[in-house]
């Protein structure tokens, strides 16, 4: 069916050259426009002077001139320009067969002609079970963009950006559910936590206020004091983080599935300064203190130039876990995936670095 | 099967822009009228294959098709619809496919209106133009298909960068590349008399139009991507000679100069090989800008991606074609026969000095855009030549050259007479000098505001004064009726310049603030007193926006309300600001948001200008008089006409 069409616009495009070959062309002067032009000059210089625009004597230099013009070109004047027999069939068969030849060789290239169609919406009736993630994902954002005061389809959509490494469109979904469906201590939590994953696990004071508005609403939420002890961390108020999550612990179930990570980063607390709580570096400080869109092109660019390093130099194991950590952070797998492949070429020699990093990438499951 | 039938006739498209250049012009060489002839229906079909691709393209990104990378790196299922469709040129591919579709529907044009013209010149034009889609469709379909596919789409894809998500981009980019590509016709003329070797009256007559109607469509389109710039930015400036609007302001500082002389060739045959030059230029010019665009050599909001591969194919097809034509020039300009001779004070001469100072402007703007490009490959050093070098260098070419247009306007042709010119123009330079005072009490310093000020109503007077002079003449009526078009078209494209001339001068009266604001608290700009009442969050489609409410008084009376914002897209994330502007006669009140602080300040840039409105306003009447005079299908006479009667009313125009 698309090669029937095909044809039919090469055969329409041959006939726009066969077309003019075929026609018995006249063969016209080819000084004959030129002489048209300078007659029809001289008439306007005459109807000018008619209608009184022109004053007789300007009129007369006028004419002069261009009558000098049409002489010339009269002068010009070759005769008939012709046109041969032989030349249009030449030019016609060439036409017929390079035209087509020349089309069907790059488009063999280029083209896709076994790829159909792939309208978003028919996609989406052709999926009608929810065999698919993605496509109920994308089904349920056309529903938004027309009810766009549903706050259910927000709440139902925004778990998937989290699992998907897309926290911040996660937050922006909870906080309009939040704003439809009218405040609850979950809703708060779920709003705050994804806006701490949107900030690369930093309890940022936007984060914090929800957080506080769930507290206000249910002191017990097991969550809301999590991060509050979290914050406290971070900010460097360790007797107070140990306080909130003492608390945490001893209030919750003996079977809590939080219980455990509490146990560790409050382990942490009371031994050594938790590596990741605060930020490493002068940099890295600059960077925590940045605007939401302009530190993720900063991480951006450092990771980039840890690649570039990596690339000059890559007996460097520590650097490659920190970048394929980094990619699968900022949830860009294709190029953690590049990046686990690079490792294993520049580590080939290095077993145990090896081992590290294919450890690393299970854990965060690259390139499986 | 639309998007492949699509893709299928973009290759098609390529072949056929090969037959129409090889054919017509073997037809030319041997002189064989039918092989000329298959120029008019391939030009023709070429177009119509372009137009199915871009079509195609246009569907796909209509709905959401995935399966296309173009779409997936440019759309987003939840943009609004209008920004589907421009969305299709907001990207490297689309707008390369757009500025082929403008090349093709321009020689389609050329061959469906040209049934007056000589075969020879109309074969030879076509097969250049032919080569140009050719070379250009192979660009698109080697270096950036838009109709590259993937087997898996996605669900989703990247959106389009919000600084593009707003309705001047439905606007601007398609005047800009119908003048930038106009011009092509112009030169496919230009390289048509060089390889035919003939050049006449006739030849500039059929060349007025295409001329015209590029320059017009160039003009539209820089004020208009420069009001885009203003409104969108966030700066409150219009112009920053960033190299990319320079690339779009040589090529008609060159048009200009074209459309002037080559009003010259066609009264007087005179200036022949110069309006051939400048044909070239001027195309070359809009070559120039695509490459420095399209390339990657520069940043900025217009380069969509930077590939060395596409920059150096741009760069062959921009050697080829401006090379190309240059040597062609100078192997057969000598071979032109030259035109007649004319005295300096004449209308000729005027034209002259014209073109003299339009291109040295030109030039000036070449040298300020490459400069620093060419040093910074040659040395590495970044330099950037900005606003005070063209300040500096344009000003003093720009000032007089304005001084002059009234006079050139005023002299007959062949022969004129300065002082009787200058006298007729009494009332103008009065005009001007009461609005210098006038301007000068009201406003006060920078003095050159006042200066350009003064010669802008000095302008706009001068052009319509041989208008008026002429219909003073008694019976009115009748002569307005008689007046060629062409001569108002003339006179408003005159005019439009000044009108422009003064909203420029009126920028250095502008007040600019730049504040931290408190919610209540009055901020002083200009003679109006600004307030933020309100600060609140809303959800757009496919944004989240932060605005302010403002309240603007003027002694203790709210005029007017705006709300600037600061905009979050989430598919990109990226923000941009969205200015808050309130128009008040031709001035206008400009806000734009910036950080917001613990305290509940807002960082705000807050400007008042007077009159700006005009600086655009000037460049859509200049193309309103490039309209009538469009619309002027008389045929332009070159009338002599000796000194003593240069002081009476001619029919020059």
């Amino acid at each position: 069916m698309i090669w029937l069409l095909f044809a039919l616009l090469t055969g329409a495009a041959v006939m726009s050259v066969l077309w003019p070959l075929a026609r018995k062309s006249d063969a016209a002067d080819a000084a004959a426009p030129d002489i048209a032009f300078f007659e029809e000059q001289i008439a306007e210089i005459g109807r000018e002077s008619a209608e009184g625009r022109l004053s007789a004597a300007d009129a007369e230099t006028a004419r002069t001139e261009a009558a000098r013009r049409l002489l010339r070109a009269r002068g010009v004047s070759s005769g008939a320009a012709a046109s041969s027999r032989r030349n249009a069939i030449v030019a016609a068969a060439s036409a017929i067969i390079l035209i087509p030849a020349l089309t069907l060789l790059l488009y063999g290239k280029l083209g896709r002609p076994d790829l159909p169609d792939a309208s978003l919406e028919a996609r989406l009736e052709a999926k009608p079970g929810h065999t698919d993630i993605a496509s109920a994902v994308a089904r349920i954002e056309a529903h938004l963009a027309e009810h766009p005061e549903d706050g259910r389809g927000y709440e139902v959509i925004a778990p998937f950006y989290l699992r998907n490494g897309r926290p911040a469109e996660a937050a922006a979904a909870y906080e309009k559910a939040l704003r439809l469906l009218g405040p609850t201590p979950h809703r708060h939590n779920a709003l705050g936590e994804a806006r701490v994953l949107a900030s690369e696990g930093r309890v940022t004071a936007e984060a914090m206020s929800e957080f506080d508005a769930a507290l206000a609403l249910d002191p017990k939420s097991a969550m809301a004091r999590f991060y509050k002890g979290l914050e406290a961390a971070q900010t460097g108020a360790r007797e107070k983080a140990e306080q909130v999550w003492s608390e945490l612990l001893a209030d919750g179930p003996a079977d809590a599935p939080w219980r455990p990570r509490v146990e560790t980063l409050l382990a942490q607390l009371r031994g050594a300064p938790a590596p990741e709580s605060a930020p490493a570096s002068e940099e890295g400080a600059k960077i925590a203190a940045m605007p939401e869109a302009q530190r993720t092109d900063a991480i951006r660019t450092m990771v980039e130039r840890l690649r570039g390093k990596l690339e000059q130099d890559g007996a460097d194991v520590e650097g490659w876990l920190r970048l394929i950590r980094a990619y699968s952070v900022l949830a860009e797998t294709e190029k953690a995936k590049t990046a686990l492949d690079g490792a294993h070429k520049a580590l080939a020699q290095d077993k145990d670095g090896l081992a590290r990093v294919d450890a690393l990438a299970r854990e965060l499951g690259v390139g499986g | 099967m639309i998007v492949e039938t699509g893709h299928f006739a973009l290759v098609l498209a390529l072949a056929l822009a090969l037959a129409q250049a090889i054919l017509p012009f073997v037809g030319a060489r041997l002189r064989d009228v039918s092989l000329m002839r298959v120029a008019r229906p391939v030009a023709v079909a070429q177009f119509l294959l372009v137009a199915t691709a871009y079509g195609a393209l246009t569907y796909a990104h209509v709905v959401s098709d995935f399966s296309l990378v173009n779409v997936i790196e440019n759309s987003h299922s939840l943009k609004p619809m209008i920004y589907k469709i421009s969305g299709v040129w907001g990207n490297h591919e689309g707008s390369m496919l757009l500025w082929v579709l403008v090349l093709s529907s321009c020689g389609a044009a050329i061959a469906l209106l040209s049934r007056a013209m000589p075969d020879l010149l109309r074969a030879d034009t076509l097969a250049v133009q032919g080569l140009m889609g050719a070379a250009f469709l192979a660009f698109i379909l080697l270096t950036s298909n838009p109709f590259a596919r993937v087997a898996d789409p996605p669900w989703q894809g990247r959106d389009l960068n919000p600084i593009l998500q707003d309705p001047g981009l439905a606007i601007h980019p398609p005047l800009l590349y119908l003048g930038y590509v106009g011009f092509s016709i112009v030169f496919s003329f230009a390289a048509a008399a060089l390889i035919g070797g003939r050049i006449d009256a006739a030849w500039a007559r059929f060349v007025r139009p295409w001329t015209l109607a590029a320059w017009i469509f160039l003009t539209l389109g820089i004020a208009m991507g420069s009001y885009w710039a203003y409104y969108t930015l966030g700066w409150g400036g219009f112009w920053f000679w960033d190299p990319v609007e320079n690339a779009s302001l040589m090529p008609w500082l060159a048009g200009t100069a074209l459309l002037h002389c080559a009003a010259v060739m066609e009264k007087r045959e005179a200036l022949k090989v110069w309006t051939i030059f400048l044909s070239i230029l001027a195309f070359s010019l809009s070559l120039l800008g695509t490459f420095l665009v399209r390339s990657g050599v520069l940043t900025s909001v217009h380069a969509f991606a930077s590939d060395p591969q596409r920059g150096v194919f741009i760069l062959a097809i921009l050697v080829a074609f401006i090379g190309g034509a240059l040597a062609l020039f100078a192997f057969r300009a000598s071979a032109l026969p030259t035109g007649g001779l004319f005295a300096p004070i004449s209308r000729e001469g005027a034209l002259v000095v014209n073109n003299l100072l339009l291109t040295v402007a030109c030039a000036t703007v070449v040298i300020g855009t490459l400069y620093p490009l060419a040093l910074e490959a040659l040395t590495g050093d970044k330099i950037s030549v900005g606003a005070p070098f063209f300040d500096t260098v344009l000003i003093p070419i720009a000032l007089p050259l304005v001084l002059l247009m009234p006079i050139g306007q005023m002299l007959a042709w062949k022969r004129g007479d300065l002082l009787a010119a200058l006298q007729r123009l009494r009332a103008a330079f009065a005009a001007g000098v009461v609005a210098l005072a006038a301007f000068g009490a009201l406003y006060g310093a920078p003095v050159l505001s006042i200066v350009s000020a003064g010669l802008a109503v000095y302008l706009v007077i001068g052009a319509f004064t041989d208008i008026a002079q002429r219909v003073a003449q008694g019976n009115a009526l009748a002569r307005l009726r008689g007046l060629p078009l062409s001569a108002w078209g003339t006179s408003i494209a005159h005019a439009g310049m000044g009108l422009s001339l003064l909203g420029l001068a009126a920028t250095g009266w502008g007040v600019e603030q730049i504040v931290a604001m408190k919610p209540g608290v009055a901020q002083e700009v200009g003679p109006y007193q600004i307030t933020i009442e309100d600060i609140a969050s809303r959800a757009g489609p496919n944004y989240a926006e932060t605005y302010a409410v403002m309240a603007l008084r003027k002694g203790g009376e709210t005029i007017a309300r705006i709300e600037p914002a600061k905009r979050f897209y989430q598919a990109r994330r990226m923000a941009r600001t969205e200015a808050g502007i309130v128009t008040l006669g031709l001035g206008q009140v400009y806000a734009a948001l910036g950080e917001q602080h613990e305290d509940g300040t807002l960082d705000a840039r807050l400007y008042y200008k007077p009159l700006v409105l005009l600086i655009w306003l000037g460049a859509v009447v200049m193309a309103l008089g490039g309209g009538l005079s469009l619309a002027d299908r008389r045929l332009r006479i070159g009338v002599a006409s000796r000194a003593r009667t240069a002081a009476q009313p001619q029919a020059a125009e």
